[in-house]
């Protein structure tokens, strides 16, 4: 039980394996009797590099040069070759007495013959039977993000990016939606699984989109399910670029971007501001503000827009530069990238080099060995609070104010009641920045043992060393409250080890099609934290030297933390699929998964799927269908794990340590001594979350293959679900719940993609769109009807029911505000939370339903806590739509993406509206004197008025322009490509929302409340491309 | 040749099947299983539940919030917000988390009470037994005067599998507390016998105190008289000559006026839990640049208990310098004179014009500085270090003649020790050069003893958390109280706080308090 030890390889494992290559390079051969040359092109009669060329029932052949041109030696005149090229038509010539064979391969606009990487293995995009969805990266290249991510926003139909303006931040994404509670329930445990070249990871600040040469998504459970524990919410398989063989290309991309915010929430001015205010303090402090005159205690000649003054244009720029080669048994490809990104509020700062060498060498026949590496060093500073500061700060304050000590100007008591900070002086005196190292390395080794057996082994590393340091001045930057001076640091080490065997064979028996994979993966994961901080310490009058060793603080002023965690995995999988005379195919995969976060009895979980496929366009029945090309349907049925909750959970701990501890003092002088008590109580029985999911599927191919579309289906549950359930506080526990797999959720819904391509002479286009809805909902809740999103009865916006979507708003229903006519008709002794309303309050409906929202019948004349009901729709469709065109030198990329049928609740209004130290919205009119049809303005949060209600609750689809692209190939005859580009990004957008961005997403359980995120950006952005 | 290479990579799949170690544990923390075992850690578990009562308990100001806000000694400066709703019994005093805490506390003493068994029996081992079981009971002393009887009742450490607590009533409440106290008693040791590094621990005194005080909150004044005669006959307190003492942290110490104490100090472990923060909150005036908050406020009822009657000298009674700080006064709050306050804190535009003192006993004074005409800031919030009085033996003074003045049915009865009621407020008066009671007011009957014993407790324990334990007692709570107009929205209801709703939620064996 005291076993700590780190990863190990044995000894013999070496041993083992110098064997097995010593093996495979033994085995030579020497034959080849016919030599033939020839060349290879497209159907403009230009040479396609790197085509390959086989020889039919053999594992030789060979690829072509840089000119398309080829030289292979066969073994008698009757041998066939077969002549590929991703994205055109495979042919079969046979060699006869020719010595020179020339071919011209003919476009197929959408491969059924592509390779698809599925996990531990490929297939053909026709064999595939889940749910798994090739992205365009030829539209992921157009973006101009600066990660992975949020370039394959709108792409996927099912795959929801959230994305925001801060630089370097990564958006949000979900796969199928939230199913997923997690420790928190904060929906953090719904990330789906990255795969980068085989190694198991999350998308990441520092990988540099550009390398990307592929993406697969895989959907549903019995795709997913061979990534097992980590691929519950889907997996995203991302292969880097390779080198070619033929002479080396080199690539040249840069591009520069300005950046802005779109929209603005528009807001009060000096004098509305106070005509508000002065209704809010006449009934709360009547002689504060008490002056009806026009300038009350306020000074009416002070405006400051604070958008105006905090936002700004920020340059974003990106440079990349590749260069690959190869030969027959050898490629490298290499690439350097510089991303750098300002932000347009405050002063974050988003800067990435990173470098990547990916190389493969074919030592013999049967033995192949290779590497993927990428390094890199990411700069990033993160707004430091200024975004809410510009909304809440009021317009009576003053940009920098000579009168304050700290010189910026804040709120005070008479003339400027906020407690908000100063934004600028956020923005100036607070310095945050992490500056981290990252490695992610991958090497294999693939042995073929005989024709269709071949066995490969992976071992990975990925590091990330960061280090944070944040510092700031001394000043007063608000009200009340004073900002000491401060130094803080931290380095947090992380790094994983990954280590994969898998063997693997395949074979063709007539008809009959069969592969089997076998596989062992392991992996271990450790991460470390250390920090100090000192509060004080830096009053160094003229210049402060920011180092833990500069500061003048007492002992008693610094505070220090460090931790360790470590986390392993074991899996045994295998994957079995036949397929019949390529029409009916079956696979099934099975995986047996171990984690060190369960205790060892319920440690082990098994994960079974299945899945089938029939291609209806195959049999004879269908020959006589005219228009459809190719009709497959296909079902899959998957059971996943899942251990995303947090290490060590099942075992007990002991609250007992100096810091932060549970420490008493003795003694008249109070000395210190160290106490201990029981921490978070253990549950040993937690185990596997489980997801199980239906999916059918169809692919269809219309008019020529010009027209392809994808369907899916799909209908799942999550069960054994982690999630908190409450304890009676007598039980004096210091966590007031403990975790249990005790909640389920289901979710369904659909997907629909379409693309369209076509050429016609010089002019070619393509068309695509997707669309997609997914519904989730409340399962099971041990102990529990329903999920609230707050504990704070009052404040609840959102309450999950059982069978009901999750998240469904459930608020008062606001029916405007209160005439004198309708306080007037009001029964007699109504109240609204025991208070009696007034002309201008808020008026609610009396609905008089229970806690599970169902109305209780008749209106009970009072308003309380039972009259709120579900309402709004918290479940969107979301589309994406493309256009690209190309003619002659021109090309042209337009994407649109949005949702629709959607309510979001706006919580910058309610934010800026009930806060009595903030500025508000512009149009905000409370009822003051007879005018004004927003309820009046009453001081603090108690009055019902403020309570959240239907009045928030706002239209929240939305179209937007995300992306346009305009190209032009300037012919130039010392390079092989020059390209410029002028692009935009978020350039409009449609929608009645009037928070400040519609593309937002909450958390699991208040997936439309506005989260108040920073906006995404509107940008705009030329660039070159060059290839020599 | 073929099938050594598959033979090689079969085997070579065996050999690092399982490279992996799963059973990771937790390096960050040890698990309670190992913890426990000799009579160090009975003590260093004993300090964990001491702990508690810092945190947020005492420490973080929770019960004093709750006991000023609650009674008629504060209001709520803000005519609005929760607190002040808290204040005039319209919400819930939720946020203030008084159940949680005291449950925690419950919780942490149980564990050492329930663990002590299988370390051995000795008599430190009893002894901090008896420590534990008095922490105990002074949670459940707290819950009951918030909550009534009808709360849960914990008797051991419970689980997360456990059967939640059954529902309590006065008896079984009751007759836990009485027990525990009883076993401890004999099992603590007296004040004196503790070293001087052990400061701050439960004695016997405190013990016998706390349940003299349960039984004057069951009104049975007889038994509450035979637990202070002991405390009081035990030669182990007296009255500070200064009474300011008290609440300041350079006081003396130990104080051998503090019967419990929860004991702050700023040089504890990095990090602690150990501010007394009650004094951020209770400033006179939001002062910018000064980190003070202006949230609670004493009621004019206090300051006008002080204005009642002056002191043998002619001059205000000596304790309202150090319960108010206010017009008349001379002293300094964080180091400005009142004049001062009422410049730079705009005391003239004070939201409720009544309200023109703050509280004193305990304020934090130290650290700031004046430079021309403004404050220079402090780096930080200060410190919290002054000890927090729970059971002070004035207090057991005066209930001792409380009680007297109810058995005999009139004050002039003396006790065992030879002292009458009068004798003991006459002791705490002349500490503070008040005329003697026996001289200014001669020959009090029964319900006027009474009557001038409320003013007594007004004046000497104001801000001590003693007052809403008081009204309670002298069913003053109910409705009838005139001194603080946030009772005028007092219902039948607010007799109770109701059992927190989370509670019930989880908890089938407890309802609503009536009224709820």
């Amino acid at each position: 039980m005291e076993k700590l030890t780190p990863f190990k390889i044995p000894r013999n494992f070496f041993l083992t394996f110098l064997l097995i290559l010593l093996a495979g390079l033994q085995i030579q051969s020497a034959y080849g009797q016919v030599s033939i040359s020839g060349k290879v092109s497209d159907e403009n009669n230009n040479g396609l590099p790197g085509a390959s060329i086989a020889i039919k029932g053999t594992t030789e052949g060979t690829i072509t040069d840089g000119n398309g041109t080829y030289s292979l030696e066969v073994q008698d005149t009757g041998a066939v070759l077969v002549f590929t090229f991703i994205g055109y038509i495979t042919q079969e010539v046979t060699v006869g007495n020719l010595t020179e064979l020339n071919v011209q391969l003919t476009p197929e606009y959408v491969s059924l013959d592509q390779v698809v990487v599925v996990g531990y293995g490929t297939q053909r995009k026709k064999d595939i039977t889940g749910s798994i969805a090739i992205a365009d990266t030829e539209i992921m290249e157009k973006s101009e993000s600066t990660n992975i991510t949020n370039r394959l926003q709108g792409l996927v139909p099912g795959v929801k990016v959230i994305s925001n303006g801060e630089p370097g931040s990564i958006g949000r994404i979900r796969i199928r939606g939230n199913v997923f509670t997690g420790v928190d329930g904060s929906g953090e445990a719904n990330q789906p699984l990255f795969v980068i070249d085989g190694v198991l990871t999350n998308d990441n600040r520092f990988l540099n989109p550009n390398d990307i040469e592929s993406v697969q998504v895989l959907k549903d459970a019995s795709s997913s399910a061979i990534y097992g524990s980590r691929a519950a919410n889907g997996v995203i398989i991302i292969t880097t670029k390779k080198g070619k063989a033929g002479k080396p290309v080199i690539n040249l991309n840069s591009s520069f971007g300005l950046q802005q915010i779109p929209d603005q929430i528009e807001l009060a001015n000096t004098e509305q501001w106070a005509r508000i205010n002065r209704a809010i303090y006449a009934d709360a402090t009547p002689d504060l503000y008490a002056d009806t005159s026009a300038t009350g205690l306020y000074d009416p000649t002070r405006y400051t827009d604070w958008q105006k003054e905090m936002t700004r244009t920020a340059p974003v720029r990106d440079l990349n530069l590749s260069v690959s080669g190869g030969s027959e048994n050898s490629n490298v490809y290499f690439s350097f990238n510089n991303t750098r990104q300002e932000g347009v509020i405050g002063d974050p700062l988003f800067e990435r080099y990173n470098g990547r060498i990916n190389s493969e060498i074919k030592l013999g026949d049967r033995l192949t060995i290779g590497e993927s590496l990428t390094v890199g060093k990411t700069i990033l500073s993160e707004e430091s609070g200024p975004l809410y500061a510009v909304y809440e700060m009021l317009p009576v304050v003053p940009v920098y104010d000579e009168n304050n000590p700290s010189g910026y100007g804040y709120g005070d008591d008479t003339r400027a009641r906020t407690y908000a900070s100063n934004p600028k002086a956020l923005e100036e005196l607070i310095f945050n920045q992490t500056t981290a190292h990252h490695l992610l390395g991958n090497a294999f080794l693939n042995f073929k043992i005989f024709e269709g057996l071949e066995y490969e082994l992976n071992a990975s590393y990925n590091m990330q060393l960061s280090h944070t340091k944040e510092y700031n001045e001394k000043g007063q930057i608000a009200w009340v409250t004073i900002l000491p001076s401060g130094l803080s640091e931290e380095d947090d080490e992380f790094y994983s080890y990954f280590i994969e065997h898998k063997i693997q064979y395949q074979n063709t028996f007539g008809k009959h099609a069969i592969s089997a994979m076998a596989s062992y993966v392991g992996q271990e994961e450790h991460g470390r934290v250390h920090g100090t901080s000192i509060t004080g310490g830096y009053t160094f009058e003229g210049q402060n030297y920011w180092e833990i060793d500069a500061s003048t603080a007492p002992l008693t002023s610094y505070s220090h933390t460090g931790n360790e965690n470590t986390y392993a995995i074991e899996s045994y999988l295998g994957r079995v699929t036949y397929g019949y005379d390529e029409k009916y195919l079956l696979n099934m995969m099975v995986r047996h998964d171990g984690s060190s976060r369960f205790a060892e009895d319920v440690r082990w979980g098994t994960f079974p799927s299945i899945s089938g496929g029939w291609v209806l366009s195959s049999e004879n029945f269908f020959a006589s269908v005219p228009v459809v090309n190719f009709f497959k349907i296909r079902a899959g049925y998957g059971l996943v794990g899942n251990a995303t909750g947090a290490d060590y959970v099942y075992q007990s701990e002991l609250i007992l340590r100096s810091i932060g501890g549970v420490n008493y003092n003795l003694g008249p002088a109070g000395n210190a001594v160290l106490g201990a008590t029981r921490g978070r109580l253990a549950n040993t029985y937690i185990q596997w979350e489980k997801l199980q999911e239906l999916n059918i599927g169809a692919d269809l191919r219309l008019f020529d293959s010009k027209l392809e579309i994808i369907f899916d289906y799909f209908n799942g549950r999550t069960y054994d679900l982690i999630y908190q359930r409450p304890l009676p506080q007598s039980v004096g526990a210091e966590q007031s719940s403990i975790i249990e797999n005790n909640a389920g959720i289901k979710r369904n819904g659909w997907e629909l993609s379409a693309i369209f391509r076509n050429r016609a002479g010089e002019f070619s286009y393509d068309i695509s769109g997707n669309i997609s809805y997914v519904k989730s909902s409340l399962n099971d809740l041990a102990n529990d009807p329903y999920i609230s999103d707050t504990n704070e009865a009052n404040f609840i916006k959102t309450r999950s029911f059982l069978n009901e979507p999750l998240g469904q708003y459930f608020l008062f229903e606001m029916d405007g505000i209160y005439s004198q006519e309708d306080i007037d008709a009001l029964p007699e002794g109504f109240t609204v939370y025991n208070q009696v309303p007034v002309v201008g309050d808020a008026q609610f409906i009396d609905h008089g339903s229970d806690p599970n929202g169902e109305f209780a019948g008749e209106p009970d004349g009072k308003i309380n806590e039972f009259d709120r009901i579900p309402v709004g729709n918290v479940y969107p469709m979301h589309y994406g739509i493309s256009f690209n065109a190309s003619y002659k030198s021109f090309d042209f990329t337009i994407f649109f993406q949005g949702v629709t049928k959607w309510d979001v609740y706006n919580s910058w209004y309610e934010y800026l509206i009930t806060n009595d130290f903030s500025n508000y919205p512009a149009d905000y009119n409370p009822y003051l004197d007879g005018e004004g049809n927003d309820p009046r303005a009453v001081f603090g949060f108690s009055h019902f008025s403020k309570l959240p209600s239907t009045r928030y609750l706002e239209n929240g689809a939305y179209f937007r322009l995300k992306n346009l692209q305009i190209g032009y190939n300037i012919p130039f005859k010392f390079v092989s490509k020059f390209r410029v580009f002028v692009s935009g990004q978020n350039l409009f957008t449609l929608t009645k929302y009037k928070g400040l961005d519609p593309e937002l997403e909450g958390s699991m359980f208040d997936p439309g409340v506005d989260p108040m995120a920073f906006p995404n950006l509107r940008t705009f952005s030329t660039g070159i491309s060059l290839t020599f | 040749m073929k099938n050594i290479g598959l033979y090689l990579a079969i085997v070579s799949l065996v050999l690092l099947a399982s490279c992996m170690d799963l059973d990771q544990f937790n390096p960050n923390a040890p698990t309670v299983e190992s913890f426990w075992r000799t009579e160090a850690d009975l003590n260093t578990g004993l300090m964990g539940a001491y702990a508690q009562l810092q945190d947020d308990y005492y420490g973080g100001g929770d019960i004093n919030s709750v006991c000023l806000t609650m009674s008629d000694m504060g209001t709520v400066t803000r005519k609005s917000g929760e607190l002040y709703n808290v204040a005039r019994f319209i919400e819930e005093p939720w946020e203030f988390y008084w159940w949680q805490n005291s449950y925690k506390l419950i919780s942490r003493a149980y564990q050492v009470i329930d663990r002590s068994g299988s370390i051995g029996d000795n008599e430190n081992i009893r002894a901090m037994v008896g420590e534990a079981q008095f922490l105990v009971a002074l949670a459940y002393y707290n819950l009951i005067q918030m909550y009534g009887y009808h709360i849960a009742y914990v008797d051991r450490e419970l689980g997360a599998a456990d059967d939640p607590a059954p529902r309590g009533d006065s008896l079984s409440i009751t007759g836990l507390m009485e027990s525990l106290l009883l076993e401890a008693i004999p099992v603590l040791p007296l004040a004196s016998e503790y070293p001087l590094d052990q400061y701050g621990r439960v004695t016997r005194g405190a013990a016998q105190s706390l349940l003299g005080k349960l039984y004057m909150q069951t009104h049975q004044y007889d038994l509450a008289s035979e637990q202070f005669s002991t405390v009081i006959g035990s030669g182990q307190y007296i009255l500070l000559d200064n009474f300011a003492e008290n609440f300041i942290n350079d006081g003396v110490n130990p104080n051998e006026e503090a019967i419990f104490l929860v004991n702050f100090t700023l040089n504890g472990p990095q990090g602690e839990d150990d501010e007394n923060s009650r004094h951020r909150s209770y400033g006179i005036r939001e002062m910018a640049g000064m980190g003070i908050f202006s949230d609670i406020a004493p009621t004019p009822f206090i300051f006008e208990s002080f204005l009642s009657e002056r002191d043998a000298d002619g001059n205000f009674d000596p304790r309202m310098d150090i319960t108010l700080f206010n017009d008349s006064t001379s002293r300094l709050f964080y180091n400005l004179t009142y004049e001062e306050w009422r410049y730079f804190g705009k005391l003239d535009l004070l939201y409720d014009k009544r309200i023109t003192t703050s509280f004193m006993k305990y304020s934090e004074q130290e650290g700031f500085a004046l430079s021309g005409d403004s404050v220079v800031a402090p780096e930080k919030f200060k410190i919290g270090q002054t000890d927090f009085l729970v059971i002070r033996y004035a207090d057991i003074l005066l209930l001792q003649a409380e009680a007297l003045n109810e058995i005999h049915n009139g004050p002039d009865a003396a006790d065992e020790l030879g002292n009458t009621a009068y004798d003991y407020v006459d002791m705490v008066r002349e500490r503070s050069n008040m005329f003697p009671l026996s001289v200014a007011k001669p020959g009090l009957s029964r319900s006027e003893f009474l009557t001038q014993l409320q003013h007594e407790r007004v004046v000497e324990l104001a801000e001590e958390c003693v007052r809403y334990f008081d009204l309670r007692r002298w069913g003053l709570y109910d409705n009838n109280n005139t001194n603080d107009t946030d009772f005028e929205t007092w219902t039948f209801e607010d007799r109770w706080a109701n059992i927190p709703l989370a509670e019930r939620e989880v908890n089938p064996n407890l309802t609503s308090n009536p009224g709820y």
